[in-house]
């Protein structure tokens, strides 16, 4: 893994924020953190990556956040549907990003959607992830960089 | 074609033939017999007309006898005698020598000659009544003069007297004659009908029979070629299928097929449809390219073999949760042509993922095999309990530092002092594998101190400054996973002769590490050890000792100890002397470490500390040398004139003195310019009892 691919997925919702009203948004010192009990909030965006990386990037965020953002994107229907929209969207704009940034020699999925806890499935155990936490407002979120080379 | 058409279908064909030809037969004896039938209905007609006929010839020889008598014209009557006459003798003709006659509307019809023997009897006997009398009757018809007339006449009607009524049973004889031949014949027809339909029947049953029964063989070798082709296709491990020229998959390919691309359906689909979403979009650019040239009859068969870019190529399937799994497929193509033309390729597919994956392993392990061969030397250089105490250290040290990297503030820029932490870690950590000479890990560590000390520079510093650190971290996280797999496979039989180690060599790295800075720095030092074994360290203790001395030996190598050609100069000895000793005094461990080198640079140390605004200018020059030399613990001063591998942050005697404090002993420093420098620690042996317990 590189500093510049992790770049690359952290720009990806650096751009998604920069579109809403209060795009002060901050990136806190990045971690590492065991698979074995994955780091994840309310609500997860996950996409696959397959190519000279593989793995698993994902965008986790706690309900109030993403309920928060809808808001100030001036959507007022914040139903559970619209959240899990939301995270999606913001998994797509990294899953865009990377497709941009990476070229043609990588696969990126089409996001999905993971409430609560992520499974032992979305993640594989023997790896450690980079975590890089976002703060927004007064919420925070992360960017979960789960990959091997 | 036709041939093979004949030879397998031969007896269907036959019988058909034989149907046919039988209809054909019946149809042919019907036109005829028919046509005899129509004929003798005409004869029959005008046999039955020949019975009116006598009886008009007799009523007109009436007719003209009884105008005559009047004295009347019997012209007209003599006209219809002779037109009576004329049908009767030309139609009896007719029947008797076969010929034209008129018929009843007064067509010409032909007649056959009666064959009958009965009708050909009555003929005869009817021609031997009417000879005679027809010449009679024609010198009636050809009397010139009413005497002559009568006197004709009256032998005219005396014949027609005596033989009238058997001439009407004659004709009458022949009518009944040839209705019985028409009705014979009638007969035969319906009889040559029943047979020939019955034939047609029988043989159409037959065709059926046979056809039905070669039908169902037919379906039976179907029905076999196709279960096993079925059996063929749902067993084979291979994916097979057919391309035709559209590039589209056939309906018929292997059950494999459709596992090997994500369960999807495969037939009808294209090839770019195939791998659609499943390779990388390098890789389907030059399959669609490859797959454009199977067709082209130009490109020979065995180039498309060598050129085949497919022969191993990922797929990745992604799962439901966006997770992509790799599998390796290899492609191999066979063209399928009829009369010299291409008409369609066999693909073959094999999933080739347990050999890529073992080799990219082999490689792999290849690759490293130089590293781990090198590490190997190193690790079974170092005594076990040292390795194990260094690795459970490091392990601690890279957690510790990832901790520190995960108790970030919301939103707060990254903390002077947090790095300051790290950096101490990280410093302690490289000397630690330097003094094994992990130098691989002891690189990425530098490298971190590196990425640290710019990022400390900075006037604000974001979480994207750490990337390059957290990416090191992993990566020494990795190298000394590395280092304890080896560890761990070595030490069963290491344990097993930990009782023959002598346990003075549990102290031998710290002279290994000094003869590698030796030879880095290009110094010449010798390191004596006394007392260390003989005192009862526990392991935590022991692990924090050996930093603290790591910590000594490598500023004593970097900074202390002169170049031989300076020592000579200064008229010390060109191998300098190194000396920990440790003893128990007074309840307490006092350890000292002592070199004859250099011996704190007092001058640097009071310009650091004013640069780094540690105190003002004033207060720092009105600084004791001992105060200065305390200085050193700070993280933020160093003696050294530059920053190496081995020292120069200043951030290693931070460690040193945090350590010694976490222990609750103290540290004193003693230095004399040119001779040389000592530190003595005491640590309270309570401590390390407590800690023990």
């Amino acid at each position: 893994m590189s500093e510049k691919a992790l770049e690359v997925f952290i720009d990806g919702v650096l751009n998604y924020f920069k579109h809403t009203s209060d795009n002060k948004i901050k990136v806190g010192a990045p971690y590492l953190h065991n698979n074995t009990e994955p780091a994840t909030l309310d609500y997860t965006g996950i996409i696959g990556v397959s190519g000279s990386y593989k793995g698993v990037v994902y965008f986790t965020a706690p309900k109030v956040l993403l309920t928060h953002l809808l808001l100030s994107l001036g959507e007022s229907d914040t139903s559970m549907e619209n959240i899990a929209d939301l995270i999606g969207e913001v998994a797509n704009t990294i899953s865009g990003n990377a497709r941009s940034e990476f070229g043609q020699n990588f696969m990126i999925s089409v996001p999905t959607v993971a409430r609560g806890r992520l499974s032992e499935a979305h993640v594989p155990q023997a790896l450690r992830s980079y975590v890089i936490p976002i703060y927004w407002k007064s919420y925070n979120a992360a960017v979960v960089v789960c990959l091997e080379q | 074609m036709l041939t093979t058409l004949f030879g397998k279908y031969k007896a269907i064909v036959v019988s058909i033939a034989l149907f046919l030809l039988l209809d054909a037969s019946v149809l042919m004896l019907n036109f005829y017999i028919s046509f005899q039938i129509s004929g003798d209905a005409v004869g029959v007609n005008l046999a039955g007309r020949q019975r009116m006929l006598s009886q008009r010839m007799v009523k007109s020889l009436l007719d003209i006898r009884y105008l005559n008598d009047l004295g009347q014209s019997a012209e007209q009557s003599r006209q219809e005698l002779e037109k009576t006459y004329g049908l009767f003798d030309a139609t009896l003709l007719a029947f008797e020598q076969g010929g034209q006659a008129s018929g009843a509307n007064g067509e010409s019809v032909n007649l056959s000659a009666v064959e009958s023997p009965a009708g050909k009897k009555a003929i005869a006997q009817a021609r031997t009544l009417w000879s005679p009398f027809s010449q009679q009757v024609r010198s009636v018809i050809d009397s010139e003069n009413r005497e002559q007339l009568s006197l004709n006449l009256s032998t005219a009607l005396a014949m027609a007297r005596d033989m009238n009524l058997t001439l009407l049973g004659l004709m009458n004889d022949l009518t009944v004659d040839l209705e019985q031949v028409a009705t014979a014949k009638a007969m035969r027809l319906r009889l040559i009908q029943t047979v020939g339909i019955s034939l047609a029947i029988v043989n159409f049953l037959l065709i059926l029979f046979h056809f039905l029964k070669q039908l169902r063989r037919n379906d039976e070798a179907l029905e076999e070629a196709r279960r096993e082709t079925e059996e063929i296709l749902s067993t084979v491990n291979e994916g097979l299928f057919l391309l035709d020229k559209d590039m589209r998959v056939g309906k018929q390919h292997s059950a494999r097929l459709e596992s090997m691309f994500d369960g999807r359906k495969v037939a009808d689909l294209t090839f770019s449809e195939l791998l659609s979403g499943l390779v990388f979009e390098k890789d389907m650019k030059t399959a669609e390219r490859f797959v454009g040239l199977l067709f082209r009859a130009d490109i020979k068969a065995n180039l498309i073999t060598e050129l085949n870019p497919l022969n191993e190529i990922e797929i990745n399937i992604c799962d439901e949760n966006g997770s992509y799994s790799s599998r390796y497929l290899s492609f191999d193509f066979r063209r399928v042509t009829q009369k010299g033309e291409i008409i369609a390729v066999l693909s073959t597919v094999n999933d080739v993922t347990d050999r890529v994956k073992l080799e990219r392993e082999l490689q792999r392990e290849k690759e490293k095999g130089d590293h781990q061969m090198s590490l190997l030397s190193k690790i079974l250089h170092v005594e076990q309990d040292t390795l194990q105490s260094y690795l459970n250290k490091s392990w601690a040290t890279l957690d510790d530092v990832n901790q520190l990297l995960r108790e970030q503030r919301k939103g707060s820029s990254i903390e002077l002092a947090k790095i300051d932490d790290i950096l101490a870690l990280i410093h302690k950590f490289k000397g630690d594998s330097s003094a094994l000479e992990f130098e691989h890990l002891a690189n990425s560590a530098h490298s971190m101190e590196d990425t640290l000390t710019e990022v400390k520079a900075r006037p604000e510093r974001s979480g994207k400054d750490l990337f390059g650190v957290v990416v090191l971290l992993e990566s020494l996280y990795k190298n000394l996973e590395s280092v304890k797999a080896l560890a761990e496979r070595l030490a069963q039989p290491a344990a097993q002769d930990k009782g023959k180690t002598a346990k003075a060599s549990s102290w031998a790295h710290l002279n290994r590490l000094v003869e590698t800075l030796s030879e880095r720095e290009g110094k010449k030092a010798c390191l004596t050890v006394s007392g260390l074994n003989e005192v009862p360290w526990t392991p935590a203790m022991r692990e924090t000792l050996d930093s603290m001395l790591v910590q000594f030996l490598r500023n004593s190598m970097v900074h202390g100890i002169e170049l031989p050609d300076e020592r000579q100069r200064k008229g010390k000895r060109p191998v300098a002397r190194l000396d920990i000793r440790a003893c128990e005094v007074d309840g307490a461990i006092e350890i000292v470490f002592r070199d004859d080198g250099n011996g704190l640079n007092v001058e640097r140390l009071r310009k650091q500390c004013i640069a780094r605004g540690v105190a003002s200018q004033s207060e720092v020059m009105g600084w004791s040398d001992k105060k200065l030399y305390s200085m050193i613990f700070r993280a933020d001063i160093s003696t050294a004139s530059a920053v190496t591998k081995d020292a120069g942050r200043g951030v290693g005697m931070h460690s040193v003195a945090k350590d010694i404090a976490d222990l609750g002993g103290s540290v004193k420093v003693n230095s004399k310019p040119q001779s040389g420098c000592l530190f003595k620690i005491c640590l309270p042996l309570q401590a390390q009892q407590s800690e023990a317990a």
